[in-house]
């Protein structure tokens, strides 16, 4: 069946031996959250009192820091009306939508008194960071749902859902792009606090810091996530590289300005000294910055790199693995000299973290498959055979 | 009133752990079992059961080699990161000086207070399916009855000192003027993370006690809530911007449409 009729049969998920694995799996992990729910942390996680935010807590950051794909994008294509990005912008939405959707859940694992989960939106702690983040990844959240429920509408056929959904999109995108902005920050401000950090990255600017690298990798993962899914479902790739091509330049402008913003921020604080030093940490700092920023960056750069799918695909990847790699070493590398206390998941941790990424993959598969997702693209095949064919388009 | 404190005279303490078992009868905390290390210290990290501990340090003077005992616990800072880190208020700076965790009841468990503070003296207790903290509370509830915390009560050569904090900084100083020689010349706990009500002073570098001599001389509240005060400026501004930006572009991109 070809992919495009998938949108007029009914629902459906088509059920390879790879996704069969991968629903085992989540068997797994539906026993270890039932595990933990009934004994908590103490039993399941091998935190301790020093290293109290572990595996779970750690999955939140670099999830929504990639999972910035879809405020940045959506701001270009909604927002200024840039019609090249229209091709593009729902597999943003998509997948940051589920990329929350991992952070929210993995937040409720990890907390320990998991039913007071509503308490801070009641009891109003305006002082803490962490408020902020709550607040925003929360109302975000929800606005995410609705504007994925305006692409599942245009397929159920509810036309009263649909139309106010229509209509209030405008006032989503607008409110629904100030919070990812407001939190990505805040997100990095959590570390404000933190004072044991290590220099190189404990700095008050370290708010913008990842609201720079939550935005800059954003052309990085839409780029990987349209080069996946069009390898899953034989669509032409080639198709959307003049919208990525275009996306990844104001990636690469945001990286040039974060690398600008970077050194100002270590020659103004003096801490040149913490990266040069030949310590563990200093060493994952310019791995971080030089292999996984700098290279990426000039390849971004570079025309004929840029313009070719291989040389495009592995800038992305390497961009998106520093992004991650930051969120890591600010969280694990860059805390470990504070402590004396050492720290590895268990096993269940370990089933805790790849049962959320795995079940996202899922959901996104499901969507992608049931629902208007991967727009404008020809097929591979008939394109190789010369079949005549005019791509199914999107509307703004 | 101001507020109150406690003054550590490292030189005084003899490491009898009087205030680790004092701190227990007063908190009602079960014993733990002790394990064997090679430093004196036990149980050889600070838990749930165990939020005050004396920590045994050997020291080098010279050719010899010497013991100091260093009670640990809560410093009760003057600004609380862990106040300022909670995002359900659980947290409280009373007026006598205490920090005390004063509602586990709404605590949700993040544990963001154990990550924030610089000192690490926040302890969960990981043991139990809905695990909450514990920290030194000075004995708060000894404090409002004009009683002294149960460690100060019990300490047998006066290494521990209770008093108002300015009259024991004042003490402090007075101490290390009259012993130049024997005093390290550095109040701990009177500049660091903007100040803490409890007090040490040393006849040895406080970093080679144990003591995390690299913290800031601010508060760190002071930081974050530089930060945090911008967000409701730009929880408004932001959209009124996004939604200019929506009107003007999307009337232009609906011109171009006509236009051909």
């Amino acid at each position: 069946m070809a992919y495009d009729e998938r949108y007029s049969a009914r629902f459906g998920f088509r059920l390879t031996p790879w996704r069969w694995a991968m629903l085992a799996f989540m068997l797994l992990f539906l026993a270890v959250a039932g595990y933990r729910f009934a004994f908590g942390l103490g039993p399941t996680t091998n935190l301790n009192d020093e290293w109290t935010w572990g595996l779970w807590k750690y999955l939140v950051f670099p999830a929504v820091a990639l999972a910035g794909c879809g405020y940045g994008t959506v701001f270009l294509a909604h927002v200024l009306h840039i019609k090249r990005f229209y091709p593009v912008v729902r597999v943003a939405m998509v997948v940051s939508l589920l990329g929350y959707s991992i952070a929210m859940v993995g937040l409720l694992f990890d907390i320990t008194v998991y039913y007071n989960f509503w308490r801070p939106f009641v009891y109003w702690g305006y002082t803490s960071i962490l408020f902020e983040v709550l607040w925003c990844m929360t109302l975000y959240w929800t606005i995410q749902i609705l504007e994925f429920g305006h692409i599942a509408f245009e397929r159920i056929d509810a036309p009263l859902i649909y139309k106010a959904l229509d209509k209030a999109m405008p006032v989503l995108i607008c409110v629904g792009i100030m919070l990812p902005t407001l939190h990505q920050a805040s997100l990095g401000g959590l570390f404000i606090a933190t004072t044991q950090l290590y220099p190189a990255w404990w700095s008050l600017w370290i708010p913008w810091f990842f609201m720079i690298s939550s935005l800059m990798v954003g052309p990085a993962v839409v780029t990987f996530s349209c080069w996946a899914l069009c390898r899953i479902y034989g669509k032409r790739f080639e198709d959307l590289m003049p919208s990525l091509t275009s996306l990844c330049l104001v990636g690469a402008g945001l990286m040039a300005f974060y690398v600008v913003l970077k050194v100002w921020d270590l020659t103004a604080r003096g801490a040149w000294g913490y990266v040069f030093n030949g310590t563990l940490q200093g060493n994952m700092f310019l791995l971080e910055h030089v292999v996984f920023l700098l290279v990426p960056l000039v390849m971004f750069l570079t025309p004929s790199i840029r313009n070719s799918v291989g040389g495009l695909l592995t800038a992305s990847i390497l961009t998106g693995v520093g992004v991650i790699l930051n969120r890591t070493n600010v969280m694990f590398t860059g805390l470990a000299p504070a402590y004396t206390q050492t720290y590895f998941p268990t096993w269940m941790e370990w089933v805790g973290f790849f049962g959320l990424i795995i079940g996202a993959l899922l959901v996104i598969l499901f969507f992608v498959e049931n629902f208007r997702v991967l727009e404008g693209v020809s097929d591979a095949e008939k394109v190789e055979k010369g079949v005549a064919q005019t791509p199914a388009t999107v509307e703004g | 009133m101001g507020q109150y404190g406690v003054l550590v005279d490292i030189t005084k303490c003899i490491g009898c752990r009087g205030c680790q078992v004092a701190c227990k009868n007063w908190n009602d905390l079960p014993a733990t079992k002790t394990t064997f290390t090679a430093s004196r210290t036990n149980p050889p990290q600070m838990n749930f059961n165990n939020v005050t501990l004396v920590n045994f340090h050997t020291i080098e003077k010279g050719d010899k080699v010497q013991w100091r005992a260093v009670k640990m616990q809560c410093f009760h800072c003057l600004e609380p990161i862990c106040f300022e880190a909670c995002f359900v208020h659980a947290y409280k700076k009373t007026p006598e000086g205490a920090v005390v965790y004063f509602n586990p009841e709404i605590c949700t468990g993040c544990r963001y207070c154990q990550l924030a503070c610089p000192f690490l003296n926040i302890q969960l207790k990981w043991d139990e399916v809905f695990s909450r903290v514990r920290k030194c509370d000075m004995c708060y509830d000894r404090l409002v009855r004009g009683l002294k915390p149960a460690c100060v009560a019990t300490c047998p050569t006066g290494a521990l000192k209770f008093g108002e904090r300015d009259a024991l900084l004042k003490e402090a100083r007075e101490r290390i003027a009259k012993n130049p020689d024997k005093y390290v010349d550095h109040i701990f706990g009177e500049k660091e993370v903007g100040g803490t009500s409890w007090l040490y002073i040393s006849d040895v570098p406080f970093e080679e006690l144990g003591f995390r001599t690299d913290v800031m001389h601010e508060s760190i509240p002071k930081y974050t809530w530089k930060y945090i005060s911008k967000a409701p400026i730009l929880a408004v501004g932001l959209p009124i911007l996004f939604a200019a930006f929506y009107v003007y572009t999307k009337r232009r991109a609906e011109n171009e449409d006509g236009g051909h």
